[in-house]
């Protein structure tokens, strides 16, 4: 009885269907990786911006005044506004200042004298910057898709993508102008 | 081949695997990508809320500013009840409530709540501070009627008087007596020539001259004197810080004088003091008359007495003509026919007698008083108040034809202003639209090319706002204001003419800033608002100018106007026959035309500008801050 087997040829086609068929599905399986991956950087780039919008927006509008300091934010809270809630989410019944900086993927923030403490962390870059009565905050997330503006926040050379926020501040404008 | 058989299908299984795996992660990423969405929706939603919850603070602020400007002597429960505000839905789900606090006596906090969809709300709390009459602002100009620094010339035929537009539209029926015409300046004089009436007082800083027929329901006032030789009616009585003079005319009530008084003809129905002589021909004065001077009568009859400090001089040639007593200090001089020309003979004087036989008995005692009689002396006319001078406390305290400095104002302006186009309106159908955001042309003619203009952000009058800038306005077809406030500058002239409309909608304001001439054609219409003042206390029209050339602003139109006019520097001519309603503030104001001049007492309450320089007595509401905003 003669064996039946498989021919050489029928061996060969069939592991190079089987090979193109891993292979296809392996590279595609990658690709998906690498979309999940750059989605995964997206939503903390969104919740990065989200987050750090509700705290400086909070901030910015209750403030006196704003300026920068050695590339750290500093937001003056007066006492005559009554009770104004800092970044750390306690109330402040008498006038105080806020720091915010970024330090190393993190977004700080501090209370008068107090510790730093970290609000935010996912941060490539942020800087800050006071013109007249709008406080402009460019943050830099790794996630960014090429076609946000680009620009060197951190100094090393290399320019990051950002997004920027703008904040009037409101009570100052209000204040003067009433 | 068992072998062959157990690894049948291995590579399927492998690719069967991946694909599982893919479809898991990206199950996982699509329910992720999921979550971030409704994550950014809630975050949109959220600042919706905030958006309405501070369109709520600013609304109840603007509230309670209006209630003030309405009443200012609103009190707290008043303001809190126009700052407090609930609406559940407008739409989309959105909704904001406002309810105001007062913390204590100088600040109020609004709570504020806005919404969008149940699930998103946020708060905010506002602090605002009540200013009271001594807050810093600018005083409103408009707040004196007619007023021409340097002269005000009246010889048409139309009525001046005044209104209030916040009570509504003017009628001529419901119009009260508050139209002011006055000067300010020492040499400034009044003329009244025409037959126009004048519901209100008229204030000179110099001479008036009254040669027309115009009824003025007021008092007549001058720091120089007054002539009053037309058939004139006046109500409210003279004050002449000079000599008086009557040829003709009416006055209904007191004549005041510091220098003669001289009357040939008409009627007085009061007083008349003089601290200069007196003199009149056939006149009968109700009341009395009393002179630092001599007094000298050619007949005539006074029925409330004769007092002077120098001589009388009576000529009557019936009984009883001279009642309240004849006293003076220095000599009588009495021709009569008659035995007794001085009721109850009451007559009392301390130098010499001068008296026919048929009244030989008043050379004596007791009608010869020695001491002389005592005879009190007249009192000063109050000054009309002359600009930059301090006049008593309960006047105005300082007047200023330019209390708003508007060269020093418009001149920033002009520094300002980056760009300067022309602007240009043809004949209708062309229609050019201006908004507080964007000015363009609607309708063009055939060949013309659009223009759009958009406003800078520059101060006028201390006040931020959106200013655009034109080098020159002419409107010949129809030109719109819409959608809020419009500050306009116009470096060099501003006319409409031809069939031309300015349109200003309701709910809409401009303020002209015009440093060339302005002047409104025959045929050319303005059309504002029925309430002379708008939002927040701005005129709905006005029109400041820094031209110091003659002949600044010509007002021509046949058809009504209003306009709140500040043009300190130049001549205002209103010489059409449409009613001008407002105010005008210039160096010299002619009416000349048949058109009469309506005042609205609503500009004196009107917010001008925004400032420390100035002081004004009205009461408004700041801002202070946002506290405790939460989500």
């Amino acid at each position: 009885m003669p064996k039946h087997g498989f021919t050489l040829v029928e061996l060969m086609v069939a592991l190079a269907l089987s090979s193109l068929l891993v292979l296809g599905v392996g590279s595609a399986f990658i690709s998906i990786k690498q979309t999940a991956g750059q989605i995964k950087q997206l939503e903390t780039a969104q919740e990065v911006i989200r987050s750090s919008q509700i705290v400086l927006s909070r901030s910015l509008k209750q403030a006196a005044s704003a300026l920068v300091v050695d590339a750290e934010l500093l937001v003056t809270h007066n006492a005559a506004t009554g009770t104004v809630t800092d970044c750390l989410g306690q109330t402040q019944t008498a006038a105080f200042t806020e720091r915010f900086r970024w330090q190393g993927e993190l977004l700080q923030c501090q209370v008068a004298a107090g510790d730093w403490v970290t609000l935010l962390s996912g941060i490539s870059a942020a800087q800050f910057n006071v013109a007249d009565q709008l406080v402009s905050v460019r943050l830099a997330s790794p996630g960014l898709a090429d076609n946000f503006p680009a620009a060197d926040l951190t100094g090393d050379g290399q320019p990051e993508r950002f997004i920027q926020l703008d904040f009037a501040l409101k009570s100052q404008i209000l204040a003067d102008n009433t | 081949m068992p072998g062959c058989c157990n690894q049948r299908g291995v590579s399927s299984v492998v690719v069967l695997l991946l694909t599982f795996a893919a479809s898991l992660l990206v199950f996982t990423v699509l329910q992720d990508s999921v979550v971030q969405e409704r994550m950014s929706g809630n975050f949109q939603k959220r600042l919706n809320a905030e958006y309405q919850a501070d369109r709520a603070s600013y609304d109840s602020f603007h509230r309670m500013n209006d209630a003030l400007w309405r009443n200012p002597a609103a009190t707290d429960a008043e303001l809190l009840a126009a700052a407090s505000r609930q609406q559940t839905d407008t739409g989309g789900g959105r909704g904001l409530q406002a309810l105001g606090t007062a913390i204590d006596a100088a600040n109020i906090s609004i709570l504020t709540r806005g919404q969008r969809y149940a699930d998103s709300k946020y708060s905010n709390q506002a602090l605002l501070r009540k200013h009271l009459a001594t807050a810093p602002a600018l005083a409103s100009p408009f707040s004196h009627g007619i007023t021409g620094c340097d002269g005000v010339l009246l010889n048409g035929s139309g009525l001046i008087d005044s209104y209030d537009s916040a009570d509504g539209a003017y009628n001529r029926a419901g119009a009260s007596n508050n139209a002011t015409v006055r000067t300010l300046r020492s040499t400034a004089d009044i003329s009244l020539t025409g037959n126009a009436p004048i519901f209100g007082d008229v204030l000179s800083t110099n001479n008036i001259v009254i040669s027309g027929s115009s009824a003025i329901s007021g008092k007549v006032h001058s720091n120089g004197s007054i002539t009053l030789s037309g058939g004139s009616e006046i109500g409210g009585g003279i004050l002449a810080g000079a000599a008086y003079n009557q040829s003709s005319g009416k006055v209904l009530a007191n004549i005041h004088a510091n220098g003669n008084v001289r009357i040939t003809q008409g009627i007085v129905g009061g007083h008349i003091r003089t601290r200069g002589h007196y003199y009149h021909e056939g006149l009968s004065v109700p009341g009395e008359v009393r002179a630092n001077g001599n007094i000298e009568m050619k007949q005539g009859q006074v029925a409330g007495g004769i007092r002077t400090v120098g001589n009388v001089s009576l000529i009557s040639w019936s009984s009883n003509m001279f009642s309240g007593g004849v006293h003076a200090s220095g000599n009588i001089n009495l021709t009569t026919s008659v035995n007794s020309p001085i009721t109850a003979d009451d007559l009392r004087y301390g130098g010499t007698a001068t008296v026919p036989n048929v009244v030989a008995h008043y050379r004596t005692a007791p009608y010869y008083q020695t001491p002389a009689p005592f005879i009190s002396s007249v009192d000063v006319v109050a000054e009309v108040p002359i600009e930059n001078t301090t006049v008593p406390p309960e006047d105005e305290a300082y007047v200023s034809c330019d209390p708003l400095n508007i060269a020093e104002h418009s001149s920033r302006l002009a520094e300002q202003a980056t760009e300067l186009p022309v602007l240009s309106l043809t004949t209708l159908p062309e229609v050019y639209t201006l908004t507080p955001l964007l000015g363009q042309y609607n309708t063009l003619g055939s060949g013309r090319s659009q223009l759009r203009l958009t406003p800078q952000n520059l101060a006028f009058l201390n006040r931020q706002q959106a200013v655009y800038s034109l080098q020159s306005l002419t409107i010949g077809g129809n030109f719109y204001i819409s959608g809020g406030h419009v500050t306009l500058f116009v470096a060099g002239d501003v006319s409409l003419s031809g069939d031309s409309r300015l349109t200003i909608a309701e709910g809409s304001s401009l303020t002209l800033v015009v440093r060339g001439k302005f002047s409104v054609g025959a045929s050319a219409r303005v059309i504002t608002p029925v309430a002379g003042v708008g939002v927040d206390g701005v005129p709905v029209f006005s029109v400041y100018s820094d031209y110091s050339g003659a002949d600044g602003i010509t007002l021509s139109g046949a058809s009504d106007l209003y306009a709140a006019i500040y043009a300190p520097l130049t001549d205002v001519k209103v010489q059409g026959s449409g009613q001008l309603f407002g105010s005008v503030l210039a160096k010299t104001v002619a009416a000349t035309g048949a058109g009469g001049i309506h005042y609205d007492e609503a500009l004196g309450r009107a917010k001008v500008g925004n400032g420390n320089n100035g002081s004004s007595a009205v009461r408004r509401i700041s801002f202070i801050g946002w506290s405790a905003s939460q989500s």
